[in-house]
């Protein structure tokens, strides 16, 4: 290991935890989100779902790149600044939840009639059947995607660099830019990073997916 | 606004020639590695799950910028592979969609039930012959709805092109930002281009996938 790559690596360090950070608060919003969101579009009547379907289809259509350069630099100009670290994490749990909303209602339509039918039976009040009979049962088909859910929001917080966070992402570009030597190995380094925190979680994905089916 | 226009349209004309070169590129690549993981070469196996594994769980755009930046400073042969950013965006592109394509294709082939292989067998199909005429054509029909999903995934990425300075809709638009200062409008404006074409392309897969329904 050469001695420029030693004195870049408290940086990307410092970057990797930036790059954890971001993403943890993302999915903690995104979940949050797609459970409040998801729950709610297997209640209610058609015609109420509808501008929620819209708002989906808007969050996750829309490339998570235009929609961070909005919060950005867009939303200064109509009077709400947002940091941005913040715009990085509102984008990305933006597009996660609408992803998390569509996880939670499929899990959720997924459960067999039956279910609700012998709830109903048995007396069980609307949301007493949703939450003591459908729900726990959703749970476990609602974990390997979101398993998944959370390397795709790593993935792409790579793109918080662009807006100037310094996650691992921008702390490798920091330390190019200074010495462009680097270049090779550091962009190396990049990959080599994202593979080993990805894989294994792609990997606890379908591996959960098979045990639970 | 009105004056960035023709600087727009440009955009988005090269926002399309990278997606459909990427769609067609990455649809090569997940059917050639599909084609790998199936085989009966154990090493064509492993190399094909290592390509599919490294480039489907990285960042489409560390490696646009792996590409662009790194590979020309490799020793020896790094000059040879000095790209242009429009053809390095567009690899790096192929790269990460090809990959997530040969495992959706290769799931599709699995998901073929075994009894149509050893029938088509049964009848003196060559293996070749009964991945062509049996197999393939049900795993792509399986497979469609994920492979639509990846085609709108690639659109929706050929906005990282624009992180190397390349003009697509995206980067045009950032460029006249910079020149006239009107960003949250423009944004919107290209926001909802990508929207509706994001739109179109569900509407066509959907499209797709009731036709091959009906065919069955």
């Amino acid at each position: 290991m050469n001695a420029s790559f030693a004195t870049a690596l408290p940086s990307l360090l410092r970057g990797l935890a930036t790059t954890f950070g971001i993403a943890s608060a993302a999915m903690l919003l995104a979940v949050a989100a797609g459970f409040a969101v998801g729950i709610l579009r297997s209640q209610v009547p058609r015609l109420l779902d509808l501008p929620l379907l819209a708002a989906i289809e808007f969050a996750r259509g829309i490339p998570l790149l235009v929609l961070m350069y909005f919060l950005f630099f867009g939303l200064p100009q109509l009077g709400m600044r947002a940091s941005s670290n913040g715009a990085a994490v509102a984008a990305l749990a933006i597009y996660a939840g609408s992803l998390g909303s569509e996880i939670v209602r499929g899990a959720i339509v997924s459960i067999a009639a039956g279910q609700r039918e012998a709830a109903a039976a048995l007396g069980l009040g609307r949301l007493q059947t949703l939450f003591l009979i459908v729900l726990p049962q959703a749970l476990r088909r609602m974990l390997p995607p979101f398993v998944g859910l959370f390397a795709l929001i790593v993935e792409s917080s790579t793109l918080a660099s662009l807006i100037g966070v310094t996650e691992l992402l921008q702390s490798v570009r920091t330390n190019i830019e200074r010495d462009n030597a680097l270049s090779l190995p550091l962009y190396t380094t990049a990959l080599v990073a994202y593979f080993a925190i990805n894989y294994p979680i792609s990997l606890a994905s379908q591996r959960l997916e098979k045990s639970l089916s | 606004m009105r004056d960035a226009a023709p600087q727009l349209a440009r955009g988005f004309v090269l926002t399309l020639e990278i997606a459909a070169a990427g769609t067609a590129g990455a649809l090569v690549v997940g059917a050639l590695g599909a084609a790998l993981r199936v085989s009966q070469s154990r090493p064509a196996r492993v190399a094909a799950t290592a390509f599919t594994e490294l480039f489907r769980n990285t960042p489409p755009l560390v490696q646009i910028y792996f590409l662009f930046f790194a590979l020309p400073e490799i020793p020896g042969i790094g000059p040879a592979l000095r790209l242009p950013s429009v053809v390095a965006a567009t690899i790096g592109l192929i790269l990460h969609q090809g990959a997530i394509n040969v495992e959706i294709l290769r799931a599709g082939l699995e998901a073929v039930p075994a009894g149509q292989r050893e029938a088509a067998s049964a009848l003196g199909l060559s293996r070749f012959d009964q991945l062509r005429y049996v197999l393939v054509p049900q795993a792509v029909r399986i497979s469609l709805p994920a492979l639509g999903n990846n085609v709108i995934s690639l659109f929706k990425n050929t906005v990282l092109v624009s992180s190397i300075g390349v003009l697509d809709l995206f980067g045009a638009a950032n460029d006249t930002i910079a020149q006239i200062l009107v960003s949250a409008e423009l944004f919107i404006t290209v926001g909802i281009v990508y929207l509706v074409c994001v739109g179109l392309l569900g509407a066509l897969f959907r499209a797709l996938e009731k036709r091959a329904a009906l065919a069955r």
